[in-house]
């Protein structure tokens, strides 16, 4: 790396890496190529730039209603929003407090608790989807928004623990000994130092909270049964249903859910790795 | 920090007084928890019975398209011989008529009623009608394709005077997708015996010799004591769910309460079957919102059906509900209730003893807890109990006919240890591919995750930024969309993927045909574009928090590239990159929807979760299917054990 790198050494990555590239951008330009043709065919050309062009899909998707007239698209996408938003809200204010909890104090059933964490990333969801479906009828909370949000809440949570946890561990047990003698309580530092340090971490468990809510649909399917409760990849999913030849609506639709997502990833990427790899460098 | 040594048994005063609580508590809740199973036991089986005659005497009416049948008149008949009469207060099929400008309905009559009356809309029957018109509200209210719960159209009540129950189960009638009336049958029930004193006794002694036991006897034995509440929770809780089950869940998950109908016609005669028609409708969706009733191809068609009641036909035909048959379908809970209920009676006690312990050290120092009880609360709820519901399942049968479940203690894990011949698909084949499936892909996400992160970590690369930006695309992209983009990709001799293997000289390859290989390799190659990101990116980070300096003294050392490799980058990496191996196994190991969306199990490709996902969801061996879990869910315990033990690689974050 020191000295003058010699022309080969600065040629040969990238005869790696635009493969890789390509491989990876050809599924996405396919998907988008076959959003912007007409027909619903399932078969896909390879070459991106023949053929007609045409919007019909996006208009499709976008003014998709049932039967009966009601537009479903719309109150479809906030429901996605809704949840995944609240979602990320609640998972990330019980991971964080619990996280900090997890790193700084010492108490009884401490270590219980960690394992049982880590355990529940284990569970097979098979498992669960009766026992929950029969507790979510139970609490009342089938065809509704709020059960959606806090089974997924705590899907996410235990994963952003351990990642917040691990984090926390990084940041320096002085600055807290130093805002303690100054007359700081728990809460304060918590709130005032602790938060603004993890802010990386914060971000990406944010990231995966919101990305949990956002792509799920096999619970949002077995729980809601009201098309006006239904999130956006529970209807995308049936649009690519083996029975149905819905394949232009399918990948208008699939661009839709992806972009936000994307934006979002991107925009957090910086802190991604941070967030990411803290914990697990400091082990 | 301030309760590290708050492990002191409680003071004497203290501990009788939780004691005290803890005893009322349990009892109190067991007595109820008793109660009211013995009571929805008995409510269930009388909801079912009934929505099974509404459900039935409206298909029976649809074969007619909307005017009553023969059959119908022959299946009250059979009905009024079965039941009790006293106990069938009502069963009626009305036509709600039409609606007029204003939306008020005319002309609503009564088709049909199991005794006899018929015409304009009786007092008797207008309870009905103002359902039917809550159900045409329903319809037609902009709700046209929200397919009807069960649960909407069945009311409990209790009659007041003579403490007894009174159940209503209503079942739409519909027509070319016209909602054309509505079947009812009101059945009733005795009041169910709601003192159970020998039992809650038992419970209540057993709950207080436990405890007394456990709380001298078994000073710290932490970890013992949570395996028990969990195995206690694991035997009672699919006591409590059935239950639930029953109203609710096979219905929704596309079963129909006929169902029973049909097992209890089986039970006496073989031709009643036809009578009602034991092959469930299925929902099929359409894009455009509306769901239809579709009935499954080649099976028996209304008309086969009518025709099958003809032969019966007549005064002759006749079904007898089998009356050992209502027995033996809830029998299987009533036998050695008693017996888990005192074992978990047992197990609770003991675990009275670290709640009592938590409970104190919560009280000492609550602040620290305030901190991690909610995410704990709501991991507890939510994950915990269904979590060990689910294991308890596993020591069950599930009965479709008549949606019962069986203890069955370890049949189900020998079932599927020790499969016969006629099981088609092996364990142990699908748990070899599962290794497969799990290491091929783990292998590769590190390899080309490692290798592009080193590609992108040289410090003269051109276009740096852009190359990440793109690379980590397929991270973005939800798991779904990419299972059934690549899928589409595989499909087709001139698709996407022929078409590349076309440049390359090789000649198109039948994808998703019946060799397995054909099957596992766009999984794989779909699981790998999908995941070497979250590889990459992780070991980037750890590549960029590695000092540079270390590299250059390296090299004025004068080691060579793979030496500076393999002792600076590889143990620095080591780390980061452990954790996100044993959790990117994990997810591998559980990758659903690669699987199921890609090869859908095809070529014997499934695994271990898409196999249990499949024999609940399609064979609706609810047991089976969570041992299945249980088992996966020991084998990735036992990975996980193994590897923080040998690798120590969570050590510091277990600690």
């Amino acid at each position: 790396m020191t000295g003058k790198p010699s022309r080969f050494s600065q040629v040969w990555p990238h005869l790696i890496l635009v493969p890789v590239t390509l491989a990876v951008l050809l599924p996405v330009s396919l998907v988008l190529r076959k959003s912007l043709s007409p027909g619903q065919g399932f078969q896909m050309s390879m070459n991106p730039f023949a053929g007609e062009w045409s919007l019909e899909h996006f208009r499709e998707v976008i003014g998709h209603t049932a039967a009966d007239g009601t537009w479903l698209f719309g109150p479809q996408l906030m429901n996605s929003i809704i949840v995944s938003l609240a979602t990320t809200f609640v998972g990330v204010a019980l991971a964080t407090t619990a996280a900090y909890a997890f790193s700084r104090f010492r108490f009884y059933g401490r270590q219980t608790g960690m394992t049982m964490f880590l355990v529940t990333q284990m569970f097979p969801g098979v498992l669960m989807i009766i026992p929950l479906f029969v507790l979510m009828n139970r609490l009342n909370l089938l065809d509704s928004l709020v059960g959606l949000t806090l089974v997924y809440s705590t899907t996410a949570i235990p994963f952003c623990v351990w990642m917040l946890k691990g984090y926390f561990d990084t940041i320096p047990r002085e600055l807290e000994e130093s805002a303690i003698m100054d007359g700081a309580s728990r809460l304060t530092i918590f709130v005032k130092i602790i938060l603004p340090l993890a802010a990386p971490a914060i971000a990406v468990t944010a990231l995966f909270s919101f990305m949990t809510a956002w792509n799920e649909f096999v619970l949002a399917f077995t729980f809601n049964n009201d098309p006006l409760t239904h999130t956006l990849p529970v209807t995308i999913q049936r649009y690519a249903d083996p029975k149905s030849t819905y394949w232009g609506s399918f990948a208008a639709a699939s661009i839709i859910v992806s972009v936000p997502v994307m934006l979002l990833f991107y925009r957090l990427q910086r802190h991604l790795v941070a967030g990411l790899t803290a914990g697990g460098v400091k082990g | 920090m301030s309760t590290a040594g708050g492990l002191r048994p409680p003071p004497n005063l203290w501990r009788i007084v939780a004691f005290t609580v803890l005893l009322g508590a349990t009892t109190w809740i067991a007595t109820g928890a008793v109660t009211r199973w013995e009571r929805g036991l008995e409510e269930d089986r009388v909801i079912h019975r009934a929505l099974a005659y509404a459900r039935a005497a409206a298909r029976l009416t649809e074969s007619g398209r909307g005017t009553p049948t023969p059959h119908l008149r022959a299946f009250g008949n059979a009905v009024g011989a079965a039941e009790d009469a006293a106990d069938v207060l009502r069963m009626v099929v009305i036509d709600t008529g039409t609606a007029d400008e204003f939306g008020v309905r005319r002309d609503a009559r009564t088709l049909w009623a199991l005794d006899g009356t018929s015409g304009p809309v009786a007092e008797l029957d207008q309870g009905v009608a103002d359902k039917a018109n809550h159900l045409q509200s329903l319809f037609e209210d902009g709700k046209r394709d929200r397919p009807i719960r069960l649960t909407q159209l069945v009311e409990v009540a209790a009659e007041p005077d003579a403490g007894m129950l009174r159940v209503a189960a209503y079942a739409p009638i519909v027509v070319d997708g016209e909602l054309r009336g509505l079947a009812a049958a009101l059945l009733r029930l005795p009041a169910p015996d709601p003192e159970r004193p020998t039992a809650i006794w038992l419970l209540a002694l057993v709950v207080l010799g436990m405890f007394v036991g456990g709380t001298w006897l078994l000073p710290d034995r932490g970890v013992i004591v949570t395996i028990g509440v969990l195995a206690a929770l694991a035997l009672v809780l699919p006591v409590w769910v059935p239950s639930t089950v029953d109203k609710t869940v096979r219905d929704h998950l596309g079963e129909r309460a006929d169902d029973m109908l049909a097992v209890q016609a089986k039970a006496d005669t073989h031709e009643a079957v036809a009578l009602v028609s034991p092959v469930p409708d299925r929902e099929v969706w359409s894009p455009d919102g509306a769901l239809r009733l579709e009935r499954v191809a080649g099976t028996e068609s209304p008309d086969a059906i009518s025709q099958g009641a003809e032969r019966v036909g007549g005064e002759t035909a006749s079904v007898h509900i089998h009356p050992d048959v209502d027995n033996e379908l809830n029998g299987a809970f009533d036998s050695g209730v008693l017996g888990w209920a005192a074992l978990a009676a047992l197990l609770l006690g003991l675990c009275l003893l670290p709640v009592a312990r938590l409970l104190h050290n919560i009280r000492l120092d609550p602040g620290v807890y305030t901190y991690v009880s909610p995410a704990v609360i709501g991991l507890l709820v939510l994950v915990i109990v269904p979590f060990v519901t689910g294991i308890g399942l596993s020591f069950y049968r599930y009965h479709l006919e008549g949606n019962a479940y069986e203890l069955i203690g370890f049949g189900n894990f020998a079932e599927i240890l020790a499969p016969d011949e006629t099981a088609d698909v092996h364990f142990w084949w699908t748990l070899g591919v599962t290794l497969l499936w799990t290491s091929s892909n783990v292998i590769l996400h590190v390899t080309i995750g490692l290798g592009l992160a080193l590609l992108l970590n040289r410090t003269r690369l051109h276009g740096k930024k852009l190359y990440r930006v793109l690379l980590v695309l397929p991270w973005a992209v939800p798991s779904y969309i990419t299972a059934l983009l690549w899928r589409s990709m595989f499909v087709g001799k001139q698709g996407p993927v022929n078409s590349v293997l076309g440049g390359l000289g090789i000649s198109p390859v039948s994808w998703f045909d019946d060799s397995f290989w054909t099957n596992f390799i766009p999984n794989l190659v779909t699981n790998t574009w999908l995941g070497f990101p979250f590889m990459m990116v992780v070991a980037l980070g750890a590549l960029q928090s590695i000092p540079g300096s270390l590299y250059e003294a390296a090299e004025l050392d004068g080691a060579s590239a793979w030496d500076r490799f393999r002792h600076i980058t590889v143990p620095l990496l080591k780390p980061a990159l452990l954790p996100a191996i044993i959790l990117g196994t994990i997810w591998t190991f559980n990758m659903f929807n690669v699987i199921y969306l890609v090869s859908r199990g095809a070529g014997d490709t499934e695994i271990l979760i898409t196999e249990a996902y499949r024999a609940f969801h399609e064979q609706h061996r609810h047991g089976y299917a969570a041992a299945y879990s249980v088992m996966i869910f020991c084998i990735l315990l036992a990975y996980t054990a193994v590897t923080t033990r040998v690798t120590k690689a969570s050590e510091g974050a277990l600690a």
